[in-house]
Parts: C-alpha cells; sequence; structure tokens
C-alpha cells in the first residue's frame, strides 16, 4: 500500500509521540487528530490525548468532533474547561502538540497571524489561537503542513505569534527536519524525494547530513486503522491542496 | 418570586447601544446567538466593539452589515470551511480595528473581569509581536521577581449568549453535553456588566433545578425566546451546524457581504 501524502505526515506525527506524553490537538487540525490517535493505538500505549479540552476520548472517526462535538465529548474521560485547559497548559502539564501554522522559520519562530503578499501587503489570517501561549509554554511542538515551498518555511517569519525554541520537529511532504539547537537539519527523505527539492523548499539553510535516511512509512497496520477506523471519511484529505474540495463535500454530506 | 425578565429579540437589543463592548458567546461553529445579532443588525447598530473568544458567523455576519469598529478575538474564521469574508476585507481595507489575542490573553482578561480585578499575570504569549500590538505592559512578582505580562481585564458593557433553555427569571439550563468548552458562555457572561440570554425553550424553574444551571437569575438581565437562534451554528445536543447554510453563505459573501449576511439573518425559515 502506497501512503499519500496527508498518510506520510500523521505517520510521521505520530512518531514523534514518546512514552509519558501529554498530548494535546487542536480544533481543524484532523491530520493532528488523527495522528494522536495512531500514535496511542500503535506506538505509545500510555500516551494521554486531548482533543481540544476532552481528555482520553475512546477511539473515535475524526470526522466526528468536526461534525458531533457532543458526541466525542461524551466518549471522553472527561472534559477540561476553558480555563482549566489553559491552566493545565500554562503550568507546563502538556508535553507535545501538533500545530500547522502559516510559517515557521530558520529559528524555530511560527507565524498563524498574517503573511505578506505577493504586492507586499499583509493578509491577516484567521488567527492564532494559543499559538502565542503554546510557543513558550508546551514541552515540544512538531509543525506541519502538506507542503514544502519557501512560503511555508522561510528565513523569518513575516509575524511573530510564537517565539522561537519550543519547534522540535517540522514535518513537511517532503521531509522531517529536526531542530538541533541552532539550525534546522535534515532528518529524513520522504519516499521518492531528492534532497535538492528538500534544500530548494526551505528559506533557511538546511543542515544536510552526509547520509540521510527515507522517512519511515507508514506500515500496513497504520495504514489499515486510518483508513478503516480513524479516518474512514478521509478527513486528512482537508489539510491538501488536491483532497480538499472532495473531503469538504464528504464533511457537508455528514453533517 | 422575582419579576419576569421575557422580552423580545427587538427589545433585548436596545440594551447594546452604538460603540457598546459587546461579549458574545459561543465557540467557533458552536452555540453563537445569530438570532440576537440580526435584531441587532437590523436595529442598525453601529461602531460596536465586539469582544469574541474564537468568532466565525457571529463577527462575520456583524462585519458584514456594517455594525462593527473594533474586533478582539483570539480567532475568526470558518475552521476548514475557509476564512471570513466580510471580516478579512474590512480588515484589510482598515474598516475595522482588529486586536488579536491569544488564547490565554484573551482568557485571563476575563478571568480578571470575573475576580473584578484590572489584570491577571500570566505567562502566555511571551515573545510575541501580539504583545506590542495589544500594548501589553510586563509586570514584576514582587515574591520572585519573575516578569510577567499583565493581561487587562475585559469587561463587556453587554454580552449575549444562546443556550437550550433558561427560565423566564434568568435561570440558564446549563448545557446537556460538555463539549468543546462547554462553559465558555458562563465566563464572557459574567465578565460583562448586563447579559442577555437567547433561548431554544423557556422552561419553569423546576427543571433548571434538575440539571443544575449555568448562569443564575440575579447574573441576567433579560432572557429572549428564540428557538433555534443558533442556526445555522450549533447547539451541541440540539442540533447540529448546518454547514450547507454555511458554506452558502461563505460563498454569497465572496460577491455581496451585506446581502449574503442580510439573507443569513433572516433564519432558518
Amino acid at each position: 500500500m502506497t501512503p499519500t501524502v496527508g498518510e506520510q505526515i500523521t505517520w510521521s506525527l505520530a512518531r514523534c509521540c514518546r512514552p509519558g506524553d501529554v498530548l494535546v490537538v487542536g480544533v481543524a487540525t484532523p491530520i493532528a487528530a488523527a495522528a494522536g490517535q495512531l500514535a496511542r493505538e500503535l506506538l505509545v500505549p500510555n500516551l494521554t490525548l486531548i482533543e481540544a479540552a476532552a481528555v482520553d476520548v475512546a477511539p473515535h472517526d475524526v470526522a466526528t468532533p468536526m461534525v458531533r462535538p457532543e458526541v466525542v465529548a461524551a466518549e471522553a474521560v472527561g472534559v477540561y474547561t476553558q480555563a482549566e485547559i489553559l491552566d493545565a497548559i500554562q503550568r507546563g502539564r502538556v508535553t507535545l502538540q501538533f500545530i500547522s501554522p502559516a510559517q515557521v522559520d530558520g529559528a524555530g519562530t511560527i507565524n498563524t497571524s498574517r503573511v505578506r503578499t505577493s504586492d507586499g501587503t499583509m493578509r491577516r489570517l484567521p488567527g492564532g489561537l494559543a499559538h502565542a501561549d503554546i510557543a513558550c509554554l508546551i514541552g515540544r511542538l512538531v509543525a506541519y503542513r502538506a507542503g514544502h515551498e519557501r512560503r511555508f518555511l522561510p528565513e523569518r517569519v513575516d509575524f511573530v505569534t510564537g517565539a522561537a525554541g519550543r519547534v522540535a520537529t517540522i514535518v513537511t511532504s517532503a521531509a522531517v527536519l529536526d531542530w538541533d539547537g541552532e539550525s534546522w537539519r535534515l532528518a529524513s527523505l520522504h519516499e521518492g524525494v531528492s534532497r535538492e527539492e528538500a534544500v530548494a523548499g526551505c528559506g533557511f539553510a538546511l543542515d544536510v547530513p552526509e547520509r540521510v535516511p527515507t522517512t519511515e512509512p507508514p506500515p500496513p497496520e497504520a495504514l489499515r486503522l486510518l483508513r478503516e477506523e480513524i479516518d474512514p471519511h478521509g478527513m486528512r484529505r482537508l489539510e491538501t491542496r488536491e483532497g480538499r474540495a472532495a473531503a469538504l463535500r464528504e464533511l457537508e454530506a455528514l453533517s | 418570586m422575582a419579576a419576569s425578565k421575557l422580552t423580545s429579540l427587538d427589545d433585548a437589543a436596545t440594551l447594546v447601544g452604538d460603540g457598546a463592548l459587546l461579549g458574545i458567546g459561543g465557540v467557533l461553529l458552536r452555540r453563537k446567538p445569530i438570532a440576537f445579532l440580526a435584531a441587532l443588525a437590523a436595529a442598525g447598530r453601529r461602531d460596536l466593539r465586539v469582544a469574541s473568544f474564537l468568532a466565525s458567523l457571529d463577527v462575520d455576519l456583524l462585519v458584514a452589515r456594517g455594525a462593527v469598529a473594533e474586533v478582539h478575538a483570539g480567532y475568526v474564521g470558518f475552521e476548514q470551511l475557509g476564512f471570513a469574508p466580510a471580516f478579512g476585507r474590512a480588515a484589510a481595507a482598515g474598516e475595522i480595528r482588529v486586536l488579536e489575542y491569544s488564547e490565554l490573553l484573551f482568557v485571563s482578561g476575563l478571568r480578571a473581569s470575573l475576580a473584578g480585578l484590572p489584570f491577571l499575570p500570566t505567562r502566555g504569549a511571551r515573545g510575541s509581536d501580539l504583545v506590542a500590538e495589544l500594548g501589553l505592559r510586563e509586570i514584576t512578582c514582587p515574591y520572585s521577581g519573575e516578569r510577567l505580562l499583565a493581561a487587562p481585564a475585559i469587561r463587556p458593557d453587554v454580552c449575549v449568549i444562546h443556550a437550550e433553555a433558561a427560565d423566564e427569571h434568568g435561570n440558564v439550563l446549563a448545557p446537556s453535553t460538555k463539549d468543546f468548552l462547554f462553559d465558555a458562555d458562563a465566563n464572557i457572561a459574567r465578565a460583562a456588566d448586563a447579559v442577555v440570554v437567547t433561548a431554544e425553550r423557556i422552561v419553569p424553574t423546576s427543571e433548571i433545578r434538575r440539571s443544575g444551571a449555568l448562569l443564575f437569575s440575579y447574573e441576567v438581565t433579560a432572557v429572549v425566546e428564540a428557538p433555534r437562534g443558533a442556526w445555522p451554528t450549533a447547539l451541541p445536543g440540539v442540533y447540529g451546524a448546518d454547514i450547507e447554510a454555511v458554506r452558502a453563505y461563505l460563498a454569497a459573501a465572496e460577491v455581496d457581504p451585506a446581502a449574503a449576511a442580510a439573507s443569513v439573518m433572516q433564519g432558518p425559515g
């Protein structure tokens, strides 16, 4: 089974989870939600998974919270209040979050607020949610996007939504990059991607080791779980350019 | 027994003056008090300063109708459905002032107001460009010397929320299911000086005694019966979001935001 870009990213995110992690996944990021469930099923059984504010929700279709949020809450061990979940983050209890900002730069600064357009004006995005907070409060952040271009990976962000320092890994449609304390290092290349392509997509100097392994593809059991149980309606396609329209139609049909 | 606070949408709308700081309940595409906002827009309200934690159709409709001067929010958009068209256009044209908050800054501001305090210290948003943009100041912890941000209190003049049920005195039924941020409406309501509650049903107090209250009668200024008052956003446990209607709005608003908003504000029909 050949994984799609969305499936490869999902598996690479799942592999960032470590035993004992407390992972929070936000709203409108089905790939992050799917990755958390996949990690809990196959890699880190003791992962604490917080979906928005619902803690340890029983295994479920990632489309459900998008159309029937009350079902997910009912299937959770419990639900934090608005203040409680932010307190947990502020106190430092959350160790990991997967985020999809508009930009991550060469220093690991994130931007979810606004981007400079080709005519030089700034375009306002919907907003940073808790990105400014988690950038200085959550143990590790993993930034991802189904793309690999300088617009997403600039030398410097157009606006600092969240300060640098906590983004440990970047997962793109082409590669996995690890922060080595000073710069971004090419940790692995997805199947079929050249190191030249990975370098060309970065607006910052990418540290490329002599030997770069191929990113571990999702094993058959991960693909089966993802396609049949965790995301049978393909909501992961919402985060990819080519799959978005079809996934939106499916989401509408479900609602 | 306290007097009835039952009133009409139009009468409740008079509680919100031009230029008021209006707190709006609901989060993303859930529990947005759309019926009340329609009444406000129909009354020709102008220059509203709107505070909405995670906004969507609420802010976009008011902006599309030309009712807004300022937006205080952590997010204004439609998640995977797309950007907020009227909001984006008005922000780019400089017609509205946008104050982007982080979630901790916004909620710390509400909690300061809840406690009657002028600000709440927070470790959130450090190093973010949002800090200077919002004009936030730092304070020094008198015990440890740690530098913290002082999130100023957010105290709306009026707040409006939509609930499944309320009694005529203003006791509001707690949400039947604890979906994402089920309690956010109580926070923004209690942070405000006056509270309008629109509800699917007006019920006897005995029904609220059985299930528990989100807000107590003395905390609420006016109660309005508004069936499907959150449409086309969801009222979790009662009805889901009408994604088809939301997408139709987003498409129509690309062409003519005011007309698209007016159409949605006519209600579910």
